[in-house]
């Protein structure tokens, strides 16, 4: 066990460095040079030299790659160009919100999803495992941002039961922050909580075939501790790897959401920074976050070597 | 009548049957067929010019000389929602032709070379897969500008990793089969192994796969053009139409309604078609 976490670990060092391959060879990418535009449209030739021997533009690609992931190993991702702020300290400002987003997400969706997936499974082919499963069909196949939108339009234009948009940090006012976060996380939770339903809809009939299941029905377990204590404890590992592999595509909506809602998280700033042309904020936070689902991943894959050490380093989930 | 037989016993003709006995699925194929119809023939079926400015009815509600309303312009909102079918689609299927052909291709290399080649390609492919499909699409954009062209790159390319990696693994399965040993004893070389033997025996896995990132991209196309990175205005897809939308969600709500509406038709759609085929070709696949 011990060996096969070392391993999982150890596996994060190549990624992690493909990950910044592309990312560098996607900086180098950028339309544009770097010391003309730090100069702008005064600089004579010399200058313009000067300063690419200053910034090391005229070093082999693979110089210039240490160099730039010295530095990023250090946390610096540059400055933005349009307010000469850290990229790093735009990050840990925004990240906040995004985090908040998503962990409310999840924990809305589980909280629903779980039961209304069991329901599904307990009540295989009934009326109210049709309009399930079917609601949750169409909930995979709304846009999240339409979603919210459509939230805007019924709760806020229409009702005036909950802020539009805005936002207020969660330690200066409590109430106020989870206002503004009810139909964020309602619009970025809805996809999640279809997935959710149709994963542990099936992870539980899997399990409800299984012969230990029978063995607890003929002991007389009585049925409720049948169903919680022996089939949804093997009906979750499934349903928790659908959560963590949805986390990556909720970090991706979380861009949208923020945008129709007006948050001011990591995705927000992202597409701000594509307008303004700030290339190091999007290389920067894309880098991170690609980090992030990495570590995300390989946590997830630590927990299951606890939860159920039969699962060999290779298994289950690739 | 001959041609009827050899037809009935075609492949395809199987796949077909079984794939129309469900009725989610067909219901899916009828309106993929219809989307199919409006995007080729909308000039005739649309009720109004979708680019005719008419400002005194702008900004009107649905009625029945305007069934989805009007826009800020007094654009007829059902006609643009015809119109913009076009663009949707177009970036859809262009995209996922990119990440089909290039992923296919990285998946049956890697598959079937196996070795160091292997081990380079897949964790190439694992580390593009961390990044979020919007961002890496987002960060694409950012490199080659905003645009429709640009954004069906970006789109594609984000959608290489699932192409690959699926096609990788069916690619290892059937290379233990005798066929391609026989074809190795035979002295063909590993491009035409992989061309006429291994493709075929991978195709029904890259047709489903192949419909469901249909779907996605259209999901995809509308957010990339929300955010204002895809299609740009004048030019309508539901995604741009979703994006002006936007500004107008406390007064003229339908703007926003009927676009949202018919992505999650077609996606749906989309989707049905994919689960049905996935049944009728008997694919193993992992959905996620």
């Amino acid at each position: 066990m011990a060996t096969q976490i070392v391993k999982k670990l150890l596996s994060i060092i190549p990624l992690v460095l493909i990950i910044s391959i592309i990312m560098f060879a996607l900086i180098n990418m950028l339309p544009g040079d770097a010391a003309l535009a730090l100069l702008g449209d005064s600089g004579t030739l010399e200058q313009v030299e000067q300063m690419r021997e200053e910034l090391g533009l005229n070093d082999s690609m693979p110089a210039q790659y240490w160099n730039w992931l010295k530095g990023v190993l250090q946390g610096d991702l540059g400055d933005s160009m349009f307010t000469g702020q850290p990229v790093i300290d735009r990050i840990t400002e925004r990240m906040p919100v995004t985090f908040e987003l998503i962990l409310l997400s999840v924990v809305f969706a589980t909280i629903i999803g779980v039961p209304l997936g069991i329901v599904c499974a307990v009540k295989r082919n009934h009326m109210s495992d049709y309009i399930l499963s079917a609601v949750s069909m169409v909930g995979v196949a709304m846009p999240a941002f339409w979603v919210g939108m459509l939230l805007i339009i019924l709760f806020s234009t229409k009702l005036h039961l909950l802020p539009a948009s805005g936002y207020v940090p969660f330690f200066e006012d409590p109430l106020g922050n989870l206002k503004t976060m009810v139909l964020p996380v309602f619009a970025t939770g809805i996809a999640l909580t279809a997935t959710i339903v149709r994963q542990t809809r099936s992870a539980m009939l899997d399990v409800l075939g299984q012969d230990y299941m029978m063995t607890a029905k003929s002991k007389g377990v009585k049925y409720r501790v049948q169903l919680f204590r022996h089939a949804l404890k093997n009906a979750l590992i499934p349903v928790i790897t659908a959560i963590s592999m949805q986390i990556a595509g909720m970090i991706g909506g979380s861009v949208v959401i923020e945008t129709v809602f007006l948050l001011p998280g990591m995705g927000k700033s992202m597409v701000d920074a594509i307008f303004q042309r700030d290339y190091p904020i999007v290389m920067g936070e894309a880098l991170v976050i690609a980090v992030f689902i990495i570590l995300l991943n390989t946590l997830v894959d630590v927990i299951y070597i606890f939860i159920d050490p039969r699962i060999s380093h290779s298994g289950k989930r690739k | 009548m001959k041609r009827f037989e050899e037809l009935k016993a075609s492949n395809f003709y199987k796949v077909w049957r079984k794939l129309i006995r469900r009725r989610v699925a067909a219901i899916g194929l009828v309106v993929c067929a219809i989307l199919v119809i409006l995007v080729i023939f909308g000039d005739f079926l649309s009720p109004y010019d979708p680019q005719a400015i008419n400002t005194p009815e702008a900004l009107q509600g649905p009625s029945l000389s305007h069934p989805f309303g009007t826009d800020e312009m007094g654009r007829d909102v059902l006609s643009r929602v015809i119109y913009g079918a076009r663009l949707t689609m177009l970036v859809s299927v262009v995209a996922v032709a990119i990440s089909l052909v290039a992923g296919t291709a990285l998946g049956l290399v890697s598959g079937y070379v196996g070795g160091w080649v292997d081990l380079v390609i897949s964790k190439f492919i694992e580390a593009l897969s961390a990044f979020p499909m919007v961002m890496f699409a987002l960060t694409i954009s950012a490199i080659l500008g905003p645009g429709m062209r640009n954004v069906m790159i970006a789109i594609g390319v984000a959608y290489v990793p699932a192409f690959a990696r699926i096609v990788r693994g069916m690619v290892l399965t059937v290379r233990e089969r005798e066929y391609i040993e026989n074809a190795v004893s035979v002295g063909l070389n590993w491009f035409e192994i992989l061309i006429r033997y291994v493709l075929p025996n991978v195709s029904s896995v890259i047709i489903v796969q192949a419909s469901l990132a249909a779907a996605s991209a259209i999901l995809s196309e509308a957010t990339m053009s929300f955010l204002g990175v895809g299609v740009q205005a004048p030019e309508a897809s539901w995604g741009t139409m979703l994006k002006t939308g936007y500004n107008y969600l406390s007064m003229a709500p339908w703007m926003s309604v009927f676009p949202g509406i018919a992505i999650v038709v077609v996606v749906l759609a989309l989707n049905f078609v994919g689960d049905g085929l996935r049944d009728a070709l008997d694919v193993r696949l992992k959905m996620d």
